[in-house]
């Protein structure tokens, strides 16, 4: 019995121990989950709705698929940058967060927050059409995007 | 051992003296420039091409030298500065400004700076500035380049001298380098490739000047011609930059169009963005016309895959998931 509980002590201690090691990755993962899923592929989709109908992976424009897809990308800021507590560029961790977004806190989440205005303002203007929302998405939110990606983020290799 | 004081001498002065002839300036004559009456237009075609304006714009006012924010891709008063290994550079300024900028200078003078990296006092250029592949340019790609450059505002700014390690600062020592490295060819077609793949090859291996950062360099810096394109160390010394060949770590999983959609908006095939300095070339390449980017895009298609030589702490390849 009491090489049970011993046994048992010792396998949840190193459970927790191990959850706690994976606690700096967790940031690193959610936010990268939250890119990767949440906005790339939103914006792969929107951008194929976009497409002219004669090119490839073009797929017909849906205007409340379009919509959703742009809401989603809008919440997805505020979550974001929750998920930069510790400068992980100091630590062993890989990320691709480079130490300017902890330089430059306040810009970092200011650009954040363009991504949230950017996109729930293209949102707005999915019902319109899509003639209508290119400009939006490619003139506004995609040159947002860039904003971060020139400066906060480690080119993805 | 008064013999001997003038022997060693004599050696050192002969040794100063092959220097000097193998370092001399090599540049082309005047004579060679074709009859041509400028466009503008072109001119201003090869100046987004070539990505003048990523290094050679002002820098903001309020930011550090080395800040990406580019207010006015039109002021090209330099001042920039480019870290990299062998100290700091600070970018010309090449605005029509007779004193500070190129206003005086005469086409053969341009022409020169760019194929050979020669100024027109007949100092060598450094090779941050990419005449190893401007090199390849043709001269009226050069010559209209340089009819657009004119036409854009003078503007009085003396960059600071460039602040660089100890045997780099001997410019003359440049011209060891060219002798190495440089082999004065402009671009020829290839008659087994279609127009579209040379016109893509132009582009890429001249104005676009591509290998300078995504080329692997050997150790005096120069080249690796067998592996082109196949990435390699970030010039400002951080990081890596990507395989555009069809090589493992490359571009495999990218079709042409893919990388054609990628100059022009940015978005890779996966929706996350070209990042860091590539920002500013894509946004250059965003100016040139489809054709032109399905050209570079098949050009890269059709290079000889080379695997990437990256270490495993480097990270993955472009195109690959990361998760």
């Amino acid at each position: 019995m009491r090489k049970i509980a011993a046994i048992t002590l010792l396998l949840s201690f190193t459970v927790f121990g191990l959850t706690f090691a994976q606690g700096a990755d967790d940031p690193v993962k959610a936010r990268h989950h939250l890119m990767k899923e949440v906005v790339g592929k939103n914006m792969k989709l929107i951008v194929a709705m976009l497409k002219e109908e004669s090119e490839q992976d073009a797929i017909p424009y849906d205007a409340a698929k379009a919509q959703a897809a742009l809401k989603a990308i809008s919440e997805v800021p505020d979550k974001f940058v929750k998920l930069f507590p510790e400068n992980t560029s100091m630590m062993d961790v890989k990320t691709d967060a480079k130490p300017e977004i902890w330089d430059n806190k306040a810009d970092f989440e200011k650009q954040a927050q363009g991504l949230k205005t950017k996109s729930a303002e293209a949102a707005s203007v999915a019902p319109s059409g899509k003639e209508q929302l290119k400009p939006v998405v490619f003139g506004k939110v995609a040159k947002q995007c860039k904003i971060c990606h020139e400066k906060y983020k480690q080119p993805d290799d | 051992m008064r013999r001997l004081i003038w022997a060693v001498v004599g050696v050192v002065l002969l040794g100063v003296a092959a220097f000097l002839i193998l370092t001399m300036p090599r540049t082309i004559d005047a004579s060679e420039l074709p009859q041509h009456t400028p466009d503008v237009k072109n001119g201003e075609y090869m100046f987004y091409a070539g990505g003048c304006a990523s290094c050679h714009a002002a820098p903001a006012p309020s930011g550090k030298c080395d800040d990406p924010a580019m207010p006015d891709k039109l002021s090209l008063a330099g001042g920039r500065c480019l870290k990299s290994p062998y100290g700091t550079f600070y970018v010309p300024n090449i605005s029509p400004d007779p004193e500070d900028g190129i206003g005086g200078w005469s086409d053969i003078d341009f022409v020169n700076a760019m194929m050979r990296g020669v100024a027109p006092e007949g100092t060598h250029l450094y090779p941050a500035f990419p005449y190893m592949s401007y090199q390849r340019m043709s001269y009226r790609d050069i010559l209209d380049l340089k009819a657009y450059l004119g036409t854009l505002n003078p503007i009085k700014s003396k960059p600071p001298d460039d602040d660089l390690k100890l045997p780099y600062r001997l410019r003359r020592g440049i011209g060891l380098w060219k002798l190495l490295f440089m082999d004065d060819q402009q671009f020829q077609p290839d008659p087994a490739r279609s127009a579209e793949l040379n016109r893509g090859a132009y582009l890429v291996e001249g104005p676009g000047h591509c290998s300078e950062c995504h080329s692997p360099r050997d150790a005096l810096g120069g080249p690796i011609a067998s592996e082109q394109l196949a990435g390699g160390s970030a010039p400002e010394g951080k990081g890596y930059i990507p395989n555009l060949t069809p090589g493992s770590g490359g571009l495999s999983s990218w079709s042409a169009s893919d990388i054609a959609y990628a100059l022009k908006t940015g978005f890779t095939p996966d929706f996350d963005m070209l990042g860091g300095t590539m920002t500013k070339v894509q946004e250059n390449m965003a100016k040139l016309t489809d054709q032109d980017r399905r050209s570079i895009a098949e050009f890269l298609k059709s290079l000889p895959p080379v695997d990437s030589k990256r270490r495993a702490t480097d990270g993955k390849g472009a195109g690959q998931s990361d998760s």
